[in-house]
């Protein structure tokens, strides 16, 4: 594993980069992923499948994916963040959404019930970390941390100076690790609540 | 600056946070339906404007932006009626390289000329287009100037068209007039023809949509079609200018290798020295 990416996954990234690819092709490669990044910048699942028709529509309109130093899902990430950035949407989502987003996502796991307990309980507090953000500082932290794309990658992407890029990420980070240090399945904050119903400190 | 360690490579990180974001990024797709999603898609394509080439290259059949056309040519027909000009020539900026120079006097008078179907690009509709685009709203003092002018005889007619079956035409086979990224991408069809066939009008059309499409998502392209077209119709100084800044904001543009041919950086590189 290279950078925190399987290697598998590395390579066909690479091998992905330097191919042009057409909408339809992109389509059927990242829809999926394109559709999961929408939900998780925290747009309901109500208006997903028309955004994730947008995204494809705009790659299809800028005549597909050229190779470059972007991987071809990065690429459409930037292009629904902008979408999402246009629709000035209020993010808040409560508790219960973020655990539904949970469950789907570790819909897809081939684990034993208490694995996918466990690995939907992992998403739940990544994903209630997330939701702390706006979709600026969202879209940076996901492009950072979990797509490992560098910051100069991520300034093209999104069209700001990397400076901007930098300062998000330190912000980024700052409130993803206070909300997750917060959330409700971590140590502290169960001792917290235990607190609370005896009346008083421990 | 130096490369931050991402949280899942940082050893200060606790063990669990790293567990839980290399989770998050092992299971990062939840199911979809691809197939359904590929099927409205390719309708999708079909009605909003037909196949796109690769950029750098080809034509986009197809999309025309019809209303936009249509008002403007009502806009121009009653700026000349009620300007009451005394030109008996028809302007029209449709410089090619070896026109007339920058340095010919503005023009703000824009009118439409008759052009035989015969002369349409290829991949064009059937019928014929108006050579310039035109601001919407024909009332507006923001009419972009034409800094070309070409005579009479040298400016391909135009046929006339129909603004009545333009507006059925696009009712019938485009999307919803009320969704502003369906009109960005229509709009930018009909730019890529209009730079082929009018890059004066071009360069009106694109600057009108940088002002309509401020919030929109494909200023890249649009930008990459104004300053095309600024250097086709002779308006170097203001290409040279924005293909700087486009240079510096879209390092990696696939519009770059095109530009380069047409327009050379401000900063030439020093001379060899023996």
């Amino acid at each position: 594993m290279k950078d925190g990416v399987p290697g598998d996954m590395k390579e066909e990234s690479e091998r992905e980069k330097e191919a042009w690819l057409s909408a339809e092709e992109l389509f059927v490669a990242h829809a999926a992923y394109i559709a999961s990044f929408l939900r998780r910048l925290g747009m309901p699942a109500s208006e997903v499948d028309d955004l994730v028709q947008d995204v494809f529509l705009i790659a299809h309109t800028k005549g597909g994916f050229t190779p470059g130093e972007a991987r071809p899902r990065s690429w459409l990430s930037a292009i629904a963040v902008r979408l999402v950035q246009n629709k000035r949407r209020s993010f808040a989502r409560n508790r219960e959404e973020a655990n539904e987003l949970a469950m789907e996502f570790a819909a897809t796991s081939d684990k034993t019930p208490g694995e996918r307990l466990e690995l939907q309980r992992s998403l739940e507090r990544v994903q209630a970390a997330l939701d702390s953000m706006d979709v600026e500082h969202r879209a940076t932290f996901i492009l950072y941390e979990l797509e490992n794309e560098s910051c100069q990658t991520i300034s093209e992407l999104l069209q700001v100076p990397v400076g901007t890029v930098y300062s998000r990420l330190h912000k980024a980070r700052q409130r993803f690790l206070a909300a997750y240090e917060n959330s409700d399945d971590s140590p502290s904050a169960g001792l917290a609540a235990l607190a609370l119903f005896m009346g008083g400190s421990l | 600056m130096s490369a931050l360690p991402r949280l899942l490579e940082d050893p200060a990180v606790s063990e669990k946070l790293r567990a839980d974001l290399r989770r998050t990024q092992l299971h990062a797709v939840a199911p979809f339906d691809t197939a359904a999603g590929l099927e409205r898609l390719r309708a999708g394509m079909k009605s909003g404007g037909g196949p796109v080439t690769p950029p750098g290259g080809g034509t986009v059949p197809g999309a025309s932006w019809k209303l936009f056309a249509a008002l403007g040519v009502a806009g121009v027909v009653g700026w000349m009626l009620l300007s009451g000009s005394s030109e008996s020539r028809t302007q029209i900026g449709t410089a090619r390289p070896g026109a007339q120079t920058p340095n010919a006097p503005l023009k703000t008078k824009l009118e439409v000329e008759k052009r035989t179907s015969d002369s349409s690009p290829k991949g064009a509709p059937p019928e014929g287009r108006p050579s310039v685009g035109v601001s919407s709203s024909p009332g507006s003092a923001d009419v972009e100037p034409i800094t070309a002018v070409v005579p009479l005889s040298a400016a391909p007619p135009v046929v006339e068209r129909n603004s009545d079956t333009d507006l059925r035409a696009r009712d019938s086979s485009e999307r919803d007039t009320n969704d502003p990224l369906a009109d960005e991408i229509s709009h930018l069809g009909s730019l890529r023809e209009l730079h082929q066939t009018d890059p004066a009008a071009a360069v009106i059309s694109a600057r009108e949509g940088h002002k309509m499409f401020a919030q929109g998502v494909l200023f890249e392209e649009r930008e990459a079609l104004l300053i095309l077209s600024l250097s086709e119709v002779g308006q170097s100084a203001e290409a040279l200018r924005r293909a700087d800044a486009f240079r510096a904001r879209f390092p990696r543009s696939a519009f770059l290798s095109k530009m380069q041919q047409l327009i050379p950086t401000s900063k030439q590189p020093p001379p060899a020295t023996p």
